[in-house]
């Protein structure tokens, strides 16, 4: 998923590069570990955190990495738990911190199923749930508000992957259900998120974020190369990453200058219309006999397949649909998802196959919104030309 | 500073190669951009660009921090 920079973005950090700054140690980004300083906290006050610890890093994958790993020292030996559709980093990470995971199945509306979260629960030894806060592949948000009230009863972490949707708590347009969850993300005990997708950030640019500060206790270590100059606190001191650039804290806090991370704000307005954009492209699949839908979006992202008798003629001809629309210079993408996570939507299909390839967009940028009808034009036009039979 | 007259010749030339995308018209507030990235270039300026060697008695008048940052040189 591509999302441009704010040119403000882009162009202080290219401005820093003049300087080249590392924001491992104060020695060779003083100005910019401030300057990530005060981003980070801004972030961290999006989610209603007024303490936190954190610090920008490379991407979601490092920063999942991290809240992993410190889930993983205060609970050790404990498993870890996401959802069927949470990113495969999570199965990754784990592997790599040598801690055990496990999944657990989605409802029909493609976020965990509590029911047999609370199951898993009562089998024990789980020390920290993953929270999907819109998944990679449909967007779907986590039921965060219940699993909050499995914590209450079985005592466990919670971490939130915000990577792709963290950013929407600040949309004034979000349903009912998807808004309860994120209204509830300050009481949970690690947020992942990516200013890099939807803050409008160059690659390069995660963050993670800790509840109670006292984690950074973990962190601790000593470097014998570096840390010189002052004896307030490096952000070396506090992640896992060494070098890495500063430049991305400089764009993260020219942009949030110039948008502050608040409801009713351009930034969150912008937000807002991604969110239109994936309604109206939902609303005219859905209107249409020749699509088939499944989740009403719950951030920017759709999901449809063209109609046909099986999931493997769905699957051939998303195929055939994403490469017509690629001539027509509209790129979408393809999301492959487990059959059950679709069965009871689209009951008539013969389901000949455990997977079936959907078609998927990303409407991230405002500008889709205007766009919609262009977009809706090349998808008519690829159905209209495609051996698809209504 | 002159390598920019570069960029700005290859910025033109990738942009060509997209000619057949719609126009992106975005509403910029170029007067607080040019606000904000003067601030950064005033901020940046207390950036080391390498470990700049010191001494204590020289140390103090080498720059002022900024709030809540201390300097400490090598030997302190």
């Amino acid at each position: 998923m591509l999302k441009p920079p704010h040119p403000v973005a882009r162009l202080a950090y290219a401005l820093s590069l003049w300087l080249n700054p590392n924001n491992h140690a104060l020695d060779g980004g003083r100005a910019s570990s401030a300057m990530e300083r005060e981003s980070v906290a801004e972030i961290a006050g999006m989610f209603g955190w007024r303490t936190h610890l954190g610090h920008l890093c490379g991407g979601g994958t490092m920063a999942n990495l991290e809240g992993l790993w410190v889930s993983g020292r205060l609970n050790p030996g404990k498993r870890i738990i996401a959802s069927e559709q949470a990113h495969y980093t999570h199965r990754r990470i784990s592997d790599v911190l040598q801690l055990t995971f496990a999944t657990i199945p989605c409802d029909p509306l493609a976020r965990m199923d509590v029911n047999v979260l609370e199951t898993e629960l009562k089998r024990g030894e789980i020390g920290t749930v993953v929270v999907t806060m819109g998944t990679t592949a449909t967007g779907s948000v986590d039921p965060l508000p219940d699993i909050i009230s499995l914590q209450d009863k079985y005592g466990f972490r919670i971490h939130a992957d915000a990577a792709y949707g963290g950013y929407f708590i600040l949309a004034d347009n979000l349903n009912s259900m998807t808004r309860e969850a994120f209204d509830c993300l300050s009481r949970v005990d690690s947020i992942a998120i990516d200013p890099h997708k939807h803050g409008l950030q160059p690659y390069g640019c995660g963050c993670i974020l800790f509840r109670d500060p006292r984690v950074g206790t973990l962190y601790k270590h000593d470097s014998p190369y570096t840390y010189f100059t002052s004896s307030e606190l490096h952000l070396g001191e506090i992640s896992l990453e060494c070098s890495r650039a500063g430049a991305a804290a400089v764009a993260l806090w020219a942009t949030q200058k110039l948008m502050p991370l608040v409801a009713g704000g351009e930034f969150a307005v912008g937000l807002q219309k991604s969110r239109r954009a994936a309604l109206s492209l939902f609303e005219k699949l859905e209107s249409d006999s020749r699509f088939r839908t499944a989740f009403v979006p719950e951030l920017d992202i759709v999901i449809w397949a063209p109609v046909a008798e099986s999931s493997s003629k769905t699957s051939s001809l998303c195929r055939e649909h994403f490469d017509r629309a690629a001539a027509r210079d509209l790129h979408l993408a393809i999301a492959t998802l487990p059959s059950g996570l679709l069965d009871s939507h689209w009951p008539e299909i013969e389901w000949d196959q455990d997977q079936i390839a959907c078609l998927r967009s990303c409407l991230m940028k405002p500008e889709h919104i205007d766009w919609i009808e262009r977009i809706w034009q090349i998808i008519d036009e690829v159905a209209a030309s495609s051996n698809q039979v209504s | 500073m002159q390598s920019l007259s570069i960029l700005k010749e290859a910025l033109e030339r990738l942009e060509a190669g997209f000619n057949a995308l719609p126009e992106l018209n975005v509403d910029l507030d170029m007067d607080a951009m040019r606000s904000i990235l003067l601030n950064v270039a005033d901020r940046m300026q207390d950036n080391l660009p390498t470990i700049i060697p010191c001494t204590p008695d020289k140390c103090s008048n080498r720059r002022t921090p900024l709030p809540g940052l201390r300097m400490r040189c090598h030997s302190g």
